[in-house]
């Protein structure tokens, strides 16, 4: 046992002789355009001697980017009304909670449309261009979900109203500041005929 | 003693076993000078820019010292590698050959010759040059340089392009266009088909795209959404995040018989799932505290974890076998500009490497390997698509003249 222990302790210790090198640190990568200043190293020699001096046709096999296709375009239009007086309800930076002030929008905006009668109302969620993927679109969803509720709460069949999310993709206003961003985090309310 | 040798055995593994969120320092390795020469006096369009691109190549491996501008004459250096590259035009395409040559020894390492068809092409050109000179010092594979990128770009309200592109996006081929065409992500590994969202239907659709037929297959449509996260390895299953009832969640989907499981159930936003830990589990964006975060889940049962804690919004994230690469808002301003910076975490420990400094980086993607990134980067008005080589701690940026990316996929 004795004899064992002590070997091991010798065995580690050659081991971890080899390891003095520096500790593992963690570090950020710094972005840039310009190689870090790396010490000048002389050239390989085992290169100048080792490696074939043959011409060879390589080639660039491009069929395969010859090859791409596109696909064509389907698009189906739905007729959109757009009614005097529905207006769209706006939100908190990364909410999808109606306030109150906005909340009086969506009664009215019912009101017209049991006024009208209309048989299908599409609720299109929206959000500003700072969500980043899936994420945005989620919360245009939300937001368009929070106006469905509130809109069946206040009389409008359920069954009549559809809800879709454009994410950051359907911007009314496309300059970056404040007012803007306001602007595009909204939900419309569309009238299908 | 043997049970003494298995456990030493053990801990030496484990030291050694390599840890891509720690950066371990190194000693300076041995890189070769090399500089890029113009040989030939053939004139084409973009020219220059192939040149330049070529030197951006040779230092996006990080395995050479490359000298910043191309050299006119091989005969004014007389130190390291010159790669003279002689090429011309044939009407249509570029044909030309490229030398590697010892300068201080004038002695010819390997001549190869090149030629594309089009020469709107040269970005793939300069791809395959650099990863040939780099598969000729047989130093680590560099070969993701060639694959595709796709990705999908906002032309204007409600609309939107899905585009091939070589990984500078130099190169650009539209795949789709016409309405509001979103999330392309790669079928298969071999990337001969990708899967993308169309809301040409009016109701948010999943297509598969064949890239070399054209042929276009309906997968599944939800109400609200719907977006293909992650492909399984072999291909067979996706995560798709959609809304049947409204309401956005997870879904496990199996490409050949149609069928579906719903993986997550919280009433407010769960999206974005990523296979983990060879599908294992998932990784995905969670609003359950409040704000977007990342969490983990088994794929068959088990409870959901928490990744990450830090940052005011983390709402994207890829992963690569154990690894999970997100972008974290650092900053939480309603107005004016956010920081979002990337990080690199591990399933396995809880080390956490950060990747970005400065400016808004999104949507990071691994590449094939798992040792590249890919990411958006935003700067005031301009975007620059940027790489991380993990192993080598260094990155680069490549300015973009796209418009605004909706969503890219490597």
């Amino acid at each position: 046992m004795g004899k064992s222990l002590l070997f091991l302790v010798a065995f580690v210790s050659v081991i971890f002789s080899g390891c003095s090198q520096k500790a593992p640190e963690v570090e950020p990568v710094v972005i840039n355009n310009k190689n870090t200043p790396v010490k000048k190293v002389e050239e390989n020699a085992q290169i100048h001697n080792s490696v074939p001096t043959d011409t060879i046709d390589s080639g660039i096999v491009d069929e395969d980017i010859e090859k791409l296709k596109s696909v064509g375009i389907d698009s189906k239009n739905v007729a959109i009304e757009n009614v005097n007086g529905i207006e769209p309800v706006y939100f908190a930076f990364d909410k999808f909670v109606i306030s109150d002030r906005e909340l009086d929008k969506v009664y009215n905006n019912a009101k017209i449309i049991k006024a009208r009668g209309v048989s299908k109302v599409r609720i299109e969620g929206n959000c500003d261009e700072w969500g980043t993927d899936e994420y945005n679109y989620a919360l245009g969803l939300k937001r368009a979900k929070s106006a469905k509720e509130a809109l069946a709460v206040s009389g409008v069949d359920r069954s009549k109203i559809s809800i879709v999310s454009y994410g950051e993709g359907k911007p009314v206003c496309a300059e970056h500041n404040d007012a803007c961003w306001q602007r595009n985090r909204r939900v419309d309310f569309k009238i299908v005929n | 003693m043997i049970k003494y040798l298995a456990v030493v055995w053990l801990i030496i593994s484990t030291l050694y076993s390599y840890d891509s969120t720690i950066e371990i320092v190194k000693k300076i390795d041995k890189k070769r000078n090399i500089s890029v020469v113009d040989s030939g006096s053939g004139v084409f369009p973009n020219k220059s820019r192939f040149l330049k691109l070529i030197i951006g190549d040779i230092k996006v491996t990080t395995h050479f010292i490359v000298n910043d501008s191309v050299q006119n004459l091989a005969s004014d250096l007389s130190d390291g590698l010159g790669l003279k590259c002689n090429f011309k035009s044939n009407g249509i395409g570029l044909v030309g050959s490229v030398i590697l040559e010892n300068l201080a020894t004038k002695r010819v390492l390997y001549k190869k010759r090149y030629s594309i068809s089009d020469s709107s092409r040269y970005p793939f050109l300069s791809h395959t040059i650099v990863v040939d000179l780099n598969r000729y010092f047989k130093l680590p594979s560099i070969d993701w340089m060639k694959r595709y990128v796709i990705f999908s770009k906002y032309t204007s309200a409600g609309s939107s392009s899905v585009v091939i592109a070589d990984y500078t996006l130099t190169f650009q081929k539209i795949m789709v266009s016409g309405g509001l065409n979103i999330f392309p992500k790669w079928a298969n590994d071999k990337q001969t088909a990708f899967f993308y969202t169309s809301y040409a239907s009016g109701e948010p659709t999943l297509y598969k795209v064949d890239i070399y037929s054209g042929s276009k297959q309906k997968i599944a449509s939800s109400s609200g959404m719907i977006v293909c996260s992650d492909v399984s390895k072999d291909g067979s299953k996706i995560l798709v995040t959609m809304a049947p009832n409204d309401q956005p969640d997870i879904y496990l989907m199996d490409i050949n018989d149609g069928s579906k499981r719903r993986l997550t159930t919280f009433d407010g936003i769960d999206v974005g799932g990523n296979f983990v830990d060879d599908g294992a589990g998932i990784v995905f964006v969670s609003s359950r505290l409040g704000y977007p975060n990342i969490f983990s889940k088994p794929l068959y049962g088990g409870k959901v974890s928490q990744m990450v804690y830090h940052g005011r919004n983390n709402s994207s994230c890829s992963t690569f076998g154990k690894y999970i690469v997100y972008s974290s808002r650092e900053t939480n301003r309603a107005f004016g500009d956010n920081v979002f910076n990337l990080y690199l975490i591990s399933t396995q420990t809880d080390s956490i490497r950060k990747l970005t400094q400065t400016g808004k980086n999104m949507y990071p993607r691994f590449g094939s390997n798992g040792e590249s990134i890919i990411f958006i980067k935003y700067m005031g008005n301009k975007s620059a698509i940027g790489i991380i080589r993990l192993n080598a701690n260094r990155s680069f940026l490549f300015p973009l003249n796209v418009g605004k990316i909706q969503s890219i996929d490597w």
